[in-house]
């Protein structure tokens, strides 16, 4: 199955794309002063967003580790092409979700998980000022239970079994909460 | 967007990868028995000392030695050769790499608090786990010999076990000595006096293997407290 991105990646407009291409070009050389330039670049909302997923800020914060490491030891799974920031979210939100599955803490509450209103590019702001649009609104009015499984599935990109790992239910009770998610939606929206 | 994460625990992240980065890269040896859910310090034990390192590899080479030794079942004096000293040597490879003359990191073991007996154990564990994995693939290859080549597996287990169990009263030296004394005399006896050259090796010499091996389990776990006397006297 193809990896999904993240959403809005696509919509925005980013100038740091090509520096940040370029950095990874010299992190595959092994720049150390690179990686510092990444870290600095994207661990604000890495960290920020992955946070939003999980409710202990250590394994949050370890999960931003393990992604770094991660970057520095196989940097040449970046394939050059798409969005740096998309790539990274793919390493850290499966990092946290590793980190979740060993140390088990109390799931995130449905209804804090929150559309990412941080994302890998400058316009921060880009998903909360409602660039979801129409989709957004109406994930708003699904209830807590469903929206956080469809965020973790479309948004955070994510198989049906690391979200029911994210979100500390069943892989069942995932795909049936997405089910209904999906009809609710297209209610909405027809 | 910093100013949504605290920019101190950012540089505390960036610290930890930075100090990640920094450690001394483990040996290809250490990373596997880390996969294998082997605590850090005791794999670099079992790795990093010296002597024990040619304890590694006398037992890897006796190991392979008995492989193919008993691929070749024509003679089976050299089988009984084989059988009588392979369940010596990883006791006696263990007894070797530990002590004062043998270990550079001897110095540094007193003053640690890993017990000399456990460390005996982690050693022995280490060596009986590479020489039976070391034998045990060239004799599935000779499936022809396959008994016999698993012949000196409880003998081996046996010997380690009482070892482990005579070291709660002597020096690891004398204990192994004792043990490897009364093994050899006893595989020759049973040569002589048994129905045939293996003797010690058959169905009986197996059940008394097990048991002996048993019952040393039993001694070591009814004087588990030498463990700890030994960790604060020594």
């Amino acid at each position: 199955m193809a990896r999904r991105t993240p959403a809005g990646e696509d919509s925005a407009v980013d100038d740091g794309r090509g520096e940040d291409r370029a950095l990874m070009a010299r992190v595959v050389g092994g720049d150390r002063v690179a990686l510092e330039l990444l870290y600095r670049r994207h661990a604000g909302w890495l960290t920020a967003r992955l946070q939003s997923r999980c409710a202990d800020p250590d394994l949050t914060d370890i999960a931003v580790q393990d992604t770094f490491l991660a970057v520095w030891r196989s940097p040449s799974s970046y394939r050059n092409e798409g969005d740096v920031g998309a790539w990274l979210w793919s390493i850290g939100i499966r990092k946290l979700i590793d980190q979740m599955r060993k140390r088990r803490p109390t799931p995130i509450d449905p209804a804090i998980m929150a559309l990412p209103d941080v994302g890998p590019d400058a316009a921060d702001s880009l998903f909360a000022n409602g660039s979801y649009g129409e989709l957004g609104m109406n994930l708003v009015r699904l209830t807590p239970e469903l929206r956080a499984v469809l965020i973790a599935t479309a948004i955070d990109g994510l198989s049906t079994k690391e979200a029911a790992q994210l979100l500390g239910v069943p892989q069942g009770t995932v795909k049936t909460r997405l089910m209904r998610a999906r009809h609710a939606m297209q209610e909405a929206l027809s | 967007m910093s100013q949504i994460v605290n920019q101190v625990r950012l540089d505390a992240n960036w610290s930890a990868i930075s100090a990640e980065l920094d450690a001394p890269k483990a040996s290809m040896a250490e990373r596997l028995l880390g996969r294998l859910r082997v605590p850090g310090h005791i794999a670099r034990l079992v790795v990093a000392t010296p002597a024990l390192r040619r304890a590694w590899y006398l037992a890897i080479g006796i190991a392979v030695l008995i492989g193919l030794g008993s691929a070749r079942p024509d003679n089976p004096a050299s089988v009984f050769v084989l059988l009588a000293i392979a369940p010596a040597l990883p006791v006696l490879g263990v007894a070797m790499a530990y002590g004062r003359s043998a270990d550079p990191m001897y110095e540094a073991q007193v003053a640690t608090p890993m017990p000399g007996l456990r460390l005996v154990a982690i050693r022995t564990v280490t060596v009986l786990v590479v020489a039976i994995l070391a034998v045990g693939v060239p004799a599935l290859l000779a499936s022809t010999t396959r008994s016999m080549a698993f012949a000196w597996l409880l003998p081996a287990l046996a010997l380690t076990s009482a070892s482990l169990a005579l070291m709660t009263w002597f020096p690891p030296r004398r204990a192994t000595a004792i043990v490897a004394v009364i093994w050899f005399v006893g595989v020759v006896v049973a040569r002589r006096v048994g129905p045939d050259e293996l003797a010690a090796f058959g169905a009986f010499g197996q059940l008394g293997a097990a048991m002996v091996t048993a019952i040393g389990v039993a001694v070591i776990g009814a004087r588990r407290s030498s463990f700890d006397r030994m960790e604060h006297a020594s």
